[in-house]
């Protein structure tokens, strides 16, 4: 144990009786530091007479600001302004609830495949997009680069209830061309004389203008239903390419032999391999050009069934089961928007939860 | 624990203002010496408040008074921060005593100056605002045995300090 160090806690008695009697017992054969220990308390006296004693201002002021009535939020800025963030938080998360479930009232089981589809949507886009490439003749994108682009097949039933069905689906297939598109079939249906009609139009949409043509769709009429697929050709499409290109290379060698061939025989021989390399590669073409011709544009196919008239008995239906089927519908909605309502909380509460904690936590430490 | 303490914590404006008169003195001069006087006042107000809206938290671990003075600390430590370094004018006397004195005011206050932040701190709390180890390493969040090591090598400064500049006793 060294004393020297001990020595000014020795003069502050702050040190345990066993090491005080030590460094007491130093100090007795010690004169140099009987000396130390004495500089020391100088020193202290010395700087203890050298420190300020100023006069004291502002007692009053500080006991009449204690004795104000409380303003809670106007005396703390901090927690008003972690409210307010709360609430805009708040705010914020409604707003956007509210707008995706004007997007896709019907759809939020599809919601998840949708994100999915987002993700690869500008993927696509610059595939359909590529200079010098109308849809469908775009032998190379695939390839490009270290690693394939994402192909994406994208399609869509979308069902809606609408006030003239033949109306709607000639609105839709304006909407078709309007979006680069054009619509794949159409037609009007009843199921008995006194059926109302029902249209249906197969529309075939840049893949980029999916997701536009769908919302423009949903503005048509009451959505009943709608499912959205995403099916990724990416690796089809890049195994089809290259069985293509070593197709390709041995159509070039046997065109080689061919011209070598020195006999009739040999000449035969070669022609019927080569016959049969060339059909494997116009199958293997019609395929990646199917596959690219679906990525680039994408399928949706709305069904509009038309409102029976005010007043006019919905051909087949009771009022009880009219009712039965629109209580369920109710019921069914409700719980949709609860469980919409819970996962959008869930997902946003990285934003709002922290300012919820801060919240209490500030409001616990101020009350 | 204080029942004056007690009945502000039950949130008695009369008790808290008590608590204010007893002890503003001490932590208004724990300011001064630490941001200047011009502050202090502003300083101590904000102590106090802050002390009006935790005292719920306060539970007797420490004296009332070094609870006091570790509010004033974290405020003037973040005031400072912020602001010019600290004014050791404000802390200490250049003038010198009337009554007789070991050393040169003036050559102290160099040596004092001369110390660093941490040990300038243990010094003040302890020499000057009187705190024991145990308090101040409670206001400092840090070991006793820190304290303790600090003012010890505090006192060696300033002892090298002065003497270097020819001052024995």
């Amino acid at each position: 144990m060294n004393v020297r160090e001990n020595l000014k806690a020795y003069l502050d008695r702050e040190l345990p009786e066993d090491q005080a009697a030590a460094v007491r017992q130093a100090l007795e054969q010690d004169p140099s530091l009987r000396q130390e220990l004495e500089e020391m308390r100088m020193l202290g006296l010395e700087i203890r007479r050298a420190a300020t004693e100023p006069e004291p201002v502002g007692m009053e002021q500080t006991i009449g600001r204690i004795a104000a009535p409380r303003r809670p939020w106007a005396r703390r800025p901090l927690l008003a302004l972690s409210g307010i963030a709360a609430l805009a938080v708040l705010v914020s998360m409604v707003s956007v609830l509210n707008r995706a479930r004007g997007d896709a009232p019907m759809a939020e089981s599809a919601a998840g495949a949708d994100v999915a589809m987002k993700s690869v949507a500008p993927m696509a886009e610059s595939m359909a997009e590529a200079p010098g490439h109308a849809a469908g003749e775009n032998p190379d994108y695939a390839m490009a680069g270290a690693f394939p682009k994402r192909m994406v097949v994208r399609t869509a039933d979308i069902r809606l209830k609408v006030d003239d069905a033949a109306a709607a689906m000639q609105k839709a297939i304006e909407l078709a061309k309007s979006l680069g598109g054009y619509a794949a079939s159409s037609g009007i249906s009843r199921e008995t004389e006194r059926s109302t009609p029902v249209g249906t139009a197969t529309l075939r949409v840049p893949e980029r203008n999916f997701d536009a043509a769908l919302g423009q769709l949903r503005t048509f009429g009451d959505v009943l239903s709608e499912n959205s697929n995403s099916d990724d050709v990416t690796l089809q499409h890049a195994d089809v390419s290259a069985r293509l290109k070593v197709l390709r290379a041995e159509e070039q060698q046997y065109v080689t032999l061919l011209g070598a061939a020195k006999t009739i025989g040999q000449v035969l021989q070669v022609r019927e391999r080569l016959n049969q390399v060339r059909q494997e590669i116009e199958s293997l073409d019609a395929q990646r050009k199917t596959l690219e011709r679906q990525a680039a544009l994408s399928t949706i196919t709305a069904t509009f069934v038309q409102r029976t008239a005010v007043g006019e008995p919905e051909p087949g239906r009771g009022w009880a089961s009219e009712a039965w089927a629109s209580a369920v519908n109710g019921l069914t909605a409700a719980f949709r928007w609860i469980g919409a309502a819970a996962i959008f909380l869930f997902v946003y509460s990285p934003l709002w939860l922290p300012a919820l904690l801060l919240v209490a936590y500030l409001a616990r430490r101020f009350k | 624990m204080d029942p004056l303490v007690e009945r502000a914590k039950r949130g008695d404006r009369e008790a808290m203002a008590e608590l204010v008169r007893r002890n503003y003195d001490a932590v208004y001069r724990f300011c001064a010496r630490r941001v200047g006087l011009e502050p202090a006042k502003d300083m101590a107000q904000e102590t106090f408040l802050t002390a009006c809206r935790s005292l719920r938290r306060y539970e007797g671990r420490s004296s009332f008074e070094v609870w006091l003075f570790g509010i004033a600390h974290n405020l003037c430590r973040r005031s400072l921060r912020s602001s010019a370094p600290v004014n050791v004018e404000a802390a200490w006397r250049t003038e010198p005593d009337t009554e007789e004195s070991w050393i040169d005011r003036r050559l102290l206050v160099e040596a004092l100056r001369g110390l660093s932040a941490e040990h300038l701190e243990a010094v003040l709390l302890h020499e000057v605002e009187g705190l024991t180890y145990e308090e101040a390493a409670q206001l400092l969040g840090v070991p006793t045995g820190t304290v303790k090591s600090r003012l010890h090598h505090a006192f060696a400064r300033l002892r090298s300090s002065l003497q270097a500049q020819g001052v024995n006793r």
